[in-house]
């Protein structure tokens, strides 16, 4: 109770404070001028709308054009290469084809420093590894054909490819295989 | 790109053997949990193999069909032609020629008997491989260092790299010659471990030649033991266990074959039936354990 009559005085006292403000001062800021402000901001706020819509259009232009460029301007360029030239540089992979060509001396030089076969031969294991020695071989014999008939330089190229990806697969094999060798 | 591979075996590795030792098991959860790594880096390297071939599918079955390359057996060479025969340019890994001891440098100068040399040397060696029969062997002479060197390799089927002989229908599908090669040992059989024999071990197991069966395959068809030595297949006596493993390997499943053994100090002869190619994880190493 004490409460409410303290509470009801103190908003009395603000009251009486605000009746007693002067009222014929002027504004800080002139109606007119307020409403010239608040026209410049909203003009403001239209011309950054417009401005990213604009740049976020031309974003998706772009990407759009570069879409359309790599699905249908591409193959048209490559379209005068053979088809052993487009088996061996896909255009998406050839980094990767790249990559694959200069780590296969590594690995076959790793796959020259290691013995003939694990001390344990994992029957499993081994047959993944003979089959792909087996594969090098074939693409190494066709190589000697392709090179000896002259003249097929799109195909040997291919095929040389094909022998850096094969040798890359069997040294991670071998890897794998003399590392569970090496488990107890 | 091999390096971030062999990165993520390592990786692998670590994440499989991490836990290995995070958790507080018990010895026989450890060991469980190495088969299962062990498995599962196996199951990792069929699928590098496989998925290997798989990429090259376009570019061999068109050079098969033009007729390109070996009609029959390869013996694992690049060749080019200089004056003196056919150089060896590169040399296959664990190919025939590797495995008889031929090295990139070296000269071939005939093959079988007969002389190469001239600018047309490497079509002559290709020319002189056509008939030459899968498993045969061939004779081949090199100039090394001034010297002459005689080798002689097995030549392998053209089957075991690729399947089929073009031009012999029907061609099985690409995926059947994964299945047909590297299926071949994927079976009961895969997890099988082989050591070639030294002659410590031969005399500790009573013969100086064969294959040890460190552990056998499961299944009962088999008829495998661990500690078995493996004489001869068919006849055909393993000098390895690559070897073994090849011969295994040419069986079709179903098919019965003639072991010659050596058992606990005695030669014996095993009646044995290749087993289905179904593939097998942890749980057969576990039941093979408990029956030994």
């Amino acid at each position: 109770m004490h409460f409410d009559l303290e509470e009801s005085r103190v908003v009395d006292m603000i009251g009486q404070k605000l009746r007693r403000l002067r009222t014929d001062g002027a504004p800080p800021i002139p109606w007119q001028e307020f409403k010239r402000r608040q026209l410049l901001r909203r003009v403001r706020a239209q011309t950054e709308q417009r401005r990213q819509f604009a740049l976020v259009a031309a974003v998706a232009l772009m990407m759009i054009g570069a879409l359309v460029s790599w699905r249908y301007l591409l193959p048209v360029l490559n379209s005068g290469a053979s088809d052993f030239v487009g088996m061996a540089h896909r255009p998406a992979a050839s980094v990767a084809w790249d990559e694959a060509a200069a780590s296969s001396v590594a690995s076959e030089r790793w796959l020259a420093a290691q013995p003939a076969e694990p001390v344990i031969v994992r029957v499993g294991t081994r047959a993944a590894v003979m089959g792909l020695e087996d594969r090098i071989a074939w693409v190494d014999d066709t190589l000697t054909s392709v090179r000896a008939q002259g003249g097929q330089l799109e195909r040997a190229h291919a095929l040389q490819l094909q022998r850096d990806q094969l040798i890359n697969s069997l040294a991670q094999v071998r890897y794998a295989e003399s590392l569970a060798s090496n488990l107890p | 790109m091999l390096s971030k591979s062999w990165g993520a075996v390592l990786l692998a590795a670590t994440l499989i053997s991490g836990p290995v030792f995070a958790q507080d098991t018990s010895q026989s959860d450890l060991e469980k949990q190495l088969r299962d790594a062990r498995q599962k880096l196996e199951d990792a390297a069929h699928q590098v193999a496989e998925l290997s071939a798989q990429l090259g599918r376009p570019l061999v079955e068109r050079l098969r069909i033009m007729g390109e390359g070996p009609a029959h057996a390869v013996i694992g060479v690049q060749l080019d032609s200089v004056k003196e025969g056919a150089h060896v340019r590169d040399v296959s890994p664990g190919g025939p020629a590797a495995q008889a001891g031929i090295r990139a440098g070296d000269v071939i100068v005939s093959v079988n008997g007969t002389e190469v040399k001239g600018e047309r040397s490497s079509a002559e060696v290709a020319r002189l491989m056509r008939p030459v029969e899968p498993n045969s062997k061939v004779k081949v002479r090199v100039l090394r260092d001034g010297k002459t060197l005689d080798f002689e390799l097995t030549a392998r089927p053209v089957e075991n790299a690729w399947g089929g002989i073009p031009g012999m229908p029907p061609l099985p599908s690409f995926e059947d010659f994964g299945a047909d090669f590297m299926g071949g040992t994927h079976g009961s059989i895969a997890g099988m471990q082989l050591a070639t024999l030294t002659p410590q071990l031969g005399s500790y197991f009573g013969t100086d030649k064969g294959v040890l069966v460190l552990r056998a395959p499961r299944d009962a068809a088999f008829n495998l033991q661990d500690g078995d030595v493996i004489l001869s297949i068919d006849g055909r006596e393993p000098t390895s266990g690559s070897h073994a493993t090849r011969i295994l390997g040419s069986y079709q499943p179903g098919e019965k074959i003639k072991l010659e053994l050596m058992r606990q100090h005695k030669k014996t002869g095993v009646d044995a039936v290749m087993p289905n190619r179904h593939r097998h994880h942890g749980p057969e190493s576990e039941e093979h354990e408990e029956e030994g």
